[in-house]
């Protein structure tokens, strides 16, 4: 036989891409590894991998491979997406959005947990868990950290000027008035580009009006007197009051609203609380920056948006009761008080609110107690990404001067409302 | 034998993902549902009454006008330009061509800041030159102007680049016998040179225009559609609804448009320029 080197060469890529295709086929999941996907910054991770680190020492039997995504929440949301919808099952525990919890469980991603947790544990979490957990009676996801939405402000500035730290939107931008242009500040820097942030500012606004988009019967009720004249006053605090940038519509996210105010560009800033660890290391920030509630409008309670992340199982995990174990130890008492100490994340057990150790190092703790008493929730709705990008296009375009106010409440009620309907027939 | 691997990469990687998506289009597949539908054209009905989608469509074009037209005029300068340089200004060409070799998620990141409004540079000088600052992505039109801004700054290279190419296949013949015809300069570029690069420039514009169409990574990280989605374009719109809305069907369905959109559109330019004898 003669010898044709083209054609051996060939033959044997055939064999090898075959034999790989067959080994990838029928290969059994070799290892006993838990998968745990969060995505987050360098430090967060860093601290996650040494707590995880303590769990693998107390159970030597369970390994966990730590599958870090991109910082970005949307970016998480489109993996999930991806590989949840793909039915992986190469992921066992998740961090989860709040607002991902009821789109998750009615896509049937997530295993329930109600088998999994005593009513006694479940009871000492913070309550707003049984609003944001639980989908159609069943709890999907345990909360890991709480975000809440609070008032940085410049103390010393305060203090030149003799003013007391405001209570209500009024005094707010009466402050503003007095002392942004003689000390070359921004009054009151918070989110307004047109992206899920927004909606979190949006809804402490209202709610800080007691104003709403959904009631508890489900009736939607965007179009109000109370949230127009919320939305009026976001829109006034760029255009009338001049007290916020000129680019709050355009540009201001977390980030970039927290560089303005930690280079000491802004007086007051709207912002989660991850803000307060970094004034403190911040040799510029240091001693000057205080933390209280959101103000008010004169009617109204002050109100912070619950915006915390949750722990969750894949349905398809062939591992969940190593990945409850997982759960379990990341969410115990003491592994939040760590992640307390380390990373000022907010716990989600009530009890830790009072812990005199964690009261000296995040001193805003107390603010944060009152503010979880009247938390605003996002709707928990399957659909609820659709509400959300209704709600941001048009408050966007009323803060960027394209529509009235008026309008675009009147907008989002028909388009809620058609939205709603729509899956009402699904 | 020896075509196999080919064909099934083209299976692979291209026919099946769109046959794929072409039988998700014309289903109810929402990502809250448990189980897809066979919906028919509703997916179909749903966006071309919507007016978002027209919306959307109609900045697309006008963005691809826009920029292609500027692409095409400043790339044609440049073009030009270039070949007056002695081979010795290679390290220029190479220079003109970097923003093209930038990925363009890159650009936009560098644009973003150029245009912030405390921290940018074109609002810094505005501010030294004593000119009111501006807020460039804060504004619908503005916002748009940006974008063609920033895409005409990445991709004129790319056309310039051709140009070059079209202009030294040029036979130097030509121009030396309309040089004794006495025709000047002008006239040389206008009847011989112009003449003789349209073929590759429409090569060019034909594979702007493609991109152009599916303008998607510039959008998203420049202005993330906004002001008040007023900059969305369909690759955007397509975004939102399958990843951040979670309709397959109906962002399979505005895919399976943008498809039909780029391919009649490279289908009927080719036509047009080849009867004109352009290629």
């Amino acid at each position: 036989m003669e010898f044709k080197p083209k054609k051996t060469i060939l033959l044997s890529v055939y064999i090898i891409v075959g034999l790989w295709i067959a080994y990838a086929f029928f290969r059994t999941d070799k290892t006993d590894e838990v998968v745990f996907s969060m995505g987050g910054g360098t430090k967060e991770i860093r601290f996650v991998k040494s707590l995880i680190e303590e769990f693998e020492a107390r159970n030597p039997a369970i390994k966990v491979k730590l599958n870090v995504l991109p910082a970005p929440t949307d970016q998480q949301h489109h993996y999930y997406l991806t590989t949840l919808g793909a039915k992986t099952r190469e992921i066992d525990v998740m961090r989860i959005d709040t607002i991902w919890i009821a789109e998750f469980a009615s896509a049937g991603w997530l295993a329930s947990l109600e088998g999994c947790i005593n009513p006694e544990d479940r009871a000492s979490f913070i309550p707003v868990t049984e609003k944001t957990d639980v989908f159609r009676g069943h709890l999907y996801a345990i909360p890991w950290y709480a975000g809440i939405g609070l008032l940085y402000y410049r103390k010393d500035l305060l203090e030149k000027y003799n003013l007391d730290t405001p209570h209500t939107w009024n005094d707010l931008v009466k402050a503003c008035l007095k002392i942004s242009s003689p000390e070359h500040v921004y009054g009151y820097l918070w989110q307004g580009k047109q992206y899920e942030g927004l909606v979190c500012n949006f809804v402490e606004f209202i709610g800080s009006n007691n104003g709403g988009i959904i009631d508890d019967t489900g009736r939607i009720i965007v179009n109000s007197a109370q949230n127009k004249i919320a939305l009026d006053f976001m829109h006034d605090m760029i255009w009338k009051y001049r007290i916020s940038p000129q680019n709050t519509q355009s540009e201001l996210m977390e980030e970039s609203s927290r560089h303005l105010f930690q280079q000491g560009k802004g007086l007051f800033l709207r912002n989660w609380t991850y803000v307060w660890e970094l004034c403190q290391e911040d040799p510029l920030m240091k001693g000057k920056v205080g933390v209280s509630l959101l103000p008010k409008f004169s009617d109204g309670s002050p109100a912070s948006v619950y915006g915390g992340w949750h722990l969750a199982i894949n349905v398809h995990s062939k591992k969940k009761k190593q990945a409850w174990k997982l759960i379990e130890f990341l969410t115990s008492h003491e592994a939040q008080k760590e992640l307390a100490m380390n990373l000022s994340w907010l716990p989600s057990r009530t009890a830790l609110y009072d812990d005199a150790e964690l009261l000296h190092k995040l001193p805003f703790l107390p603010v944060a107690k009152t503010s979880l008493e009247n938390i605003q929730i996002r709707p928990n709705l399957p659909y609820y990404q659709w509400v959300s990008d209704v709600l941001q296009k048009h408050i966007n375009r009323v803060l960027s001067n394209q529509t009235g106010s008026q309008e675009a409440l009147q907008t989002i009620q028909t388009k809620l409302e058609g939205i709603k309907n729509e899956f009402a027939k699904d | 034998m020896f075509l196999l691997p080919g064909i099934i990469l083209v299976l692979a990687f291209n026919l099946i993902p769109f046959i794929d998506t072409l039988i998700t289009s014309f289903k109810n597949a929402k990502l809250i549902l448990p189980e897809e539908r066979f919906a028919g054209f509703d997916n179909y009905q749903a966006i071309l009454t919507h007016s978002r989608f027209w919306r959307s469509l109609f900045i697309t074009l006008s963005f691809t006008v826009v920029s292609i037209s500027l692409e095409a005029i400043l790339g044609l300068c440049l073009g030009l330009m270039m070949t007056q340089l002695s081979p010795v200004n290679n390290f220029l060409r190479v220079l003109i061509l970097i923003p093209w070799t930038i990925p363009t998620v890159v650009t936009a990141k560098i644009w973003q800041w150029m245009f912030d409004y405390n921290l940018g540079i074109l609002n810094y000088l505005f501010e030294v030159a004593g000119i009111h600052q501006i807020n460039w992505l804060g504004k619908p039109f503005l916002a748009f102007f940006s974008l063609v801004i920033a895409d005409v700054w990445k991709t004129a290279p790319f056309v310039a680049v051709i140009v070059l190419a079209g202009l030294s296949a040029i036979p130097q013949e030509i121009c030396k016998a309309s040089v004794v015809d006495g025709a000047n300069s002008w006239q040389r570029f206008r009847f011989i040179t112009l003449p003789l690069l349209l073929p590759i420039l429409s090569v060019a514009i034909l594979f702007r225009a493609i991109d152009a169409l599916r303008i998607f990574d510039l959008v998203y990280v420049l202005t993330g559609g906004g002001p008040g989605g007023s900059t969305e374009t369909l690759s955007v719109y397509a975004y939102k609804l399958f990843f951040y809305k979670g309709d397959f069907g109906q962002g399979a369905a505005t895919s399976v448009i943008i498809l039909f959109l780029v391919a009649g559109f490279g289908y009927f330019y080719t036509k047009k320029t080849f009867e004109m004898g352009n290629l």
